[in-house]
């Protein structure tokens, strides 16, 4: 785990603002980052830490945003085997489960 | 919600907290997903997941299993997860000698994410504006600058011997030698190493604590320039860190990325 992140993590809990961690908790076949790497999304976008980048990271980021709403923690799959990524020229081949967590 | 504070004042004095998160749960126990509980070297925890029964689950369960990096564990056929993570110290590298190729080393390093140290005896040399990269650049003698960074020293320390001369490093070697670092490495050609090796035997140095100094120092990248050297010298740390196989990846057959 990331100092930067849960650094993040605790700022924004102190100011009483949102925000969302995202951990990697399984990965299956290639992809750019393991399990346990860690990324902070923030109301407005703002993001620290990496799950990877690309378009799985885009794609998780619009998750966590719409998850804020709600303010729920789940388990999101990203597949990153579908073509719409290939078309992107993200071609790890892999799929993994990110767990989205309200701050 | 989370004691995400709670980790924090935690990780400032251990140097290794588990975090168990509740990430998966049964239909009626939705509203506990993202609880957290921590684990301290001690044995002690805080937190609870669901209720006192499926934390003391967890908590039997763990007992029986090895780390080997951060995972899900499952229970409930996998109706329930949890994920299991490890707060480790940041890593932090100490660069002892502020010549010229320490300079591309500090700045990999830093790059690579580790806190950089670097300690110098000379002002010309141990200044902050020859290396902005670093987090710190003490300006003492080796011995005593090593002696104030002895505690914050453990196995997610790298330690980089690259003085200006055989007596310095010698010096060096000699103090750090009793500390448990995560790597240790010493520049010098085979035959200064086998020299210095020799005399710390002499010494009453254990020959099986100098065999774990990585020295002549570095992996074998074929340059001889400071920053081909610097660059040979990181990637052998993070070799050591990760495991590292040390091969091209055309010849391990692994299909996957770095991490």
């Amino acid at each position: 785990m990331n100092k930067q992140v849960l650094e993040k993590v605790c700022e924004l809990q102190k100011a009483g603002q949102k925000g969302a961690l995202v951990t990697i908790i399984r990965t299956w076949g290639s992809t750019p980052r393991k399990a346990g790497s860690k990324m902070v999304v923030q109301p407005d976008g703002a993001m620290t830490g990496s799950i990877g980048g690309g378009c799985a990271e885009a794609a998780v980021r619009l998750q966590a945003l719409s998850a804020m709403d709600e303010g729920r923690s789940f388990v999101y799959k990203v597949d990153m085997l579908q073509s719409v990524a290939a078309d992107e020229g993200m071609v790890c081949g892999g799929v993994m489960d990110v767990f989205i967590q309200m701050i | 919600m989370a004691q995400f504070e709670q980790l924090f004042e935690a990780t400032q004095d251990h140097p290794e907290v588990q975090v168990l998160t509740l990430v998966r749960a049964l239909p009626d126990q939705v509203q506990s997903v993202g609880e957290m509980l921590l684990l301290y070297p001690d044995g002690r925890s805080d937190g609870c997941l669901i209720d006192q029964n499926f934390t003391d689950e967890v908590l039997r369960h763990l007992q029986e299993q090895v780390w080997q990096g951060p995972r899900l564990l499952e229970f409930a056929e996998g109706k329930q997860q949890v994920f299991w993570d490890k707060w480790l110290d940041r890593r932090k590298a100490v660069v002892l000698g502020g010549g010229h190729i320490s300079q591309p080393l500090v700045q990999f390093l830093a790059q690579l994410d580790f806190d950089v140290t670097v300690v110098d005896d000379r002002p010309d040399f141990a200044n902050e504006a020859r290396f902005p990269e670093a987090q710190r650049v003490v300006c003492n003698s080796f011995a005593q600058g090593i002696t104030d960074l002895q505690s914050e020293m453990n196995d997610q320390t790298a330690v980089v011997i690259v003085t200006r001369g055989h007596r310095y490093d010698l010096e060096c070697l000699r103090k750090i030698l009793a500390i448990p670092v995560g790597y240790l490495g010493m520049i010098g050609s085979k035959r200064r190493v086998r020299e210095i090796v020799h005399l710390l035997v002499e010494e009453g140095f254990s020959p099986a604590l100098l065999q774990k100094v990585y020295a002549p120092i570095g992996i074998d990248l074929g340059g001889a320039m400071p920053a081909e050297i610097a660059l040979s010298i990181a990637a052998e740390i993070i070799a050591v860190f990760n495991q590292g196989s040390l091969r091209f990846l055309t010849q391990t057959g692994k299909a996957e990325h770095h991490e």
